[in-house]
């Protein structure tokens, strides 16, 4: 039998109804896995190994007993700015290390009472906007290649599910934290439509740009997490109500027909030539499914990212209102964000905030006609890891996050679904596609991506592990 | 007339209660026309003039 840690979240359920595997077994191997793998990569912050060996035995209890819920015993992870209920919630930060909620994440709660086994809480840069170098807990470092970041700030999220540590995460996503590291680290991701996931217990960053959401092996483990999580929550007003079919009845439909959008001019506009290369062989993949890709314009996107970072400025500036006076203890990289925070005045704020229905309509209008949008994943390959990091753009090297939020912040601004899979390698390193769908439309979404899962092996490949393991 | 960054960027920062070092005020001042161009470009949209700011989102129109 294949080892139980590297099997997806549905093929581990499938076994648990045959019979061929316990709930006991795969988190045993989940937890092997772990300890053959985290010294050198740093997933995990927290590992609750004895409480998800007693989870684990209730589920095998369950199974037996025909009361098995929708995730009963699948092992999973939480990036650590989602509270857990007597269970240390650091935010990745020094200033929480011994923070220790008394009441748990709605989402959270939800995973648990789905049957779920929490494994372990995960990696974040601190309070999901440091660097890549987190001075209190150290770097998270790629499965496919050590030296480099696996981007974030879902950072541990994606090196978890990568390596076969837990087949589904939670990550979040202001300007792209689910899908960056999602896109690095050759897995699965979904940032679903703002409000589908109620955020009530996950540490806030920009509460009009903030999103939680599924990273997975594949896309039918996306949908099958997103169905646990949505819905309406009486803690959060933003939370949208649950749709009325499951979002896992979307995976596997026919999609040949469907029209596809792409913009050349920005969302494609400043890449590294081989993953524009990549790029061109994923949407010939698409293509050959019968989906017809057409160009389409956004013709002042170029201002949507500009827009959505001095939200971001703004909202975080006042969430993190308390911590100006210690902004000395913070990582660099939030301190030099925090300290932007100032020059954007309240005109500028709300200025942004009034331009964000003009991209929203922009989106809506490109997209007249098309079931989806796609972008590449990711602009370049993922930044070796350094203090002010980098990307390579071929023939000049930018700052990361310049990089990396160019194709995922305008979506957090319009409030957009927006899901990556892998498609494809470079040098080694994995690159992705993203789709990008109306508001609430996730489900055309996990139609495309897992049509094209179905008809590709990229989401099957794997970094390599070390021999313990 | 433009700001001065020498004058701008100290006194905001000395207004939200942050002293950063020298090193990195000498780059948030480097930084500041280059951000003051950049929010520029937001007040360049006609079509944002008469929207409202929704300081509670929703992704549907």
């Amino acid at each position: 039998m294949s080892d139980l840690a590297d099997l997806t979240a549905t093929e581990l359920l499938a076994a648990f109804a045959a019979g061929t595997a316990t709930p006991s077994e795969a988190v045993a191997a989940c937890l092997a896995r772990i300890e053959a793998t985290d010294p050198g990569i740093n997933s995990v912050i927290t590992l609750l190994a004895d409480s998800a060996r007693t989870r684990a035995a209730e589920s095998d209890a369950r199974w037996r007993d025909g009361t098995a819920r929708p995730l009963e015993g699948v092992p999973y992870g939480l990036k650590d700015i989602v509270a857990t209920a007597g269970i240390p919630t650091t935010g990745g930060s020094a200033l929480y290390r011994d923070h220790v909620p008394e009441t748990g994440a709605v989402l959270a709660t939800r995973l648990a009472d789905a049957g779920g086994v929490l494994l372990a809480k995960l990696a974040t840069f601190e309070f999901a906007c440091g660097g890549a170098v987190n001075k209190t807990f150290g770097p998270t470092r790629n499965p496919w290649d050590p030296r480099r970041t696996t981007g974030g700030s879902s950072s541990g999220s994606g090196a978890a599910v990568a390596l076969g540590q837990v087949p589904l995460a939670i990550g979040t996503d202001t300007g792209g934290s689910i899908r960056i590291p999602s896109a690095f680290c050759g897995i699965t991701g979904m940032k679903a439509t703002y409000g589908r996931v109620p955020r009530h217990g996950v540490m806030g960053l920009s509460w009009t740009m903030d999103h939680a959401g599924p990273m997975t092996r594949s896309v039918a483990d996306a949908a099958l997490m997103l169905d646990v999580i949505a819905g309406a929550d009486p803690l959060d007003p933003t939370a949208l109500p649950a749709e009325k079919v499951p979002f896992t009845a979307a995976v596997g439909q026919d999609v040949s027909g469907l029209r596809v959008a792409r913009d050349r001019a920005f969302l494609e506009g400043d890449m590294h030539p081989a993953v524009a290369a990549a790029h061109e062989t994923a949407l010939g993949e698409l293509a050959a499914l019968g989906v017809e890709i057409v160009d389409v314009e956004l013709p002042t996107f170029d201002l949507a990212a500009v827009a959505g970072w001095w939200i971001i400025y703004a909202e975080m500036l006042s969430l993190h209102e308390d911590h100006l006076s210690t902004i000395e203890d913070r990582d660099e990289m939030g301190a030099s964000l925090l300290g932007a925070a100032p020059f954007v005045s309240a005109a500028d704020y709300l200025r942004a905030l009034r331009l964000r229905p003009v991209f929203q309509r922009e989106l809506e209008s490109a997209m007249d006609g098309c079931a989806a949008l796609v972008t590449p994943g990711m602009t370049a390959l993922p930044p070796l890891i350094a203090p002010e990091m980098t990307s390579d753009l071929g023939d000049r090297e930018v700052p990361w996050l310049d990089a990396a939020c160019r194709v995922s912040v305008p979506f957090n601004l319009t409030g957009s679904p927006a899901l990556v899979v892998p498609s494809g390698e470079v040098d080694g390193l994995p690159v992705s596609l993203q789709f990008v769908g109306r508001p609430r439309d996730e489900a055309t979404l996990f139609a495309l991506g897992s049509a094209y899962q179905a008809a590709t092996a990229h989401h099957l490949r794997r970094p390599a592990l070390p021999a313990a393991a | 007339m433009e700001a001065d960054p020498t004058i701008v960027v100290p006194a905001l920062l000395a207004a939200a209660g942050l002293t950063p070092r020298p090193d990195e005020l000498a780059v948030m001042i480097a930084d500041f026309p280059a951000r003051a161009e950049e929010i520029a470009k937001l007040y360049a949209v006609p079509e944002a003039r008469y929207e409202e700011p929704a300081l509670i989102f929703h992704a549907e129109l």
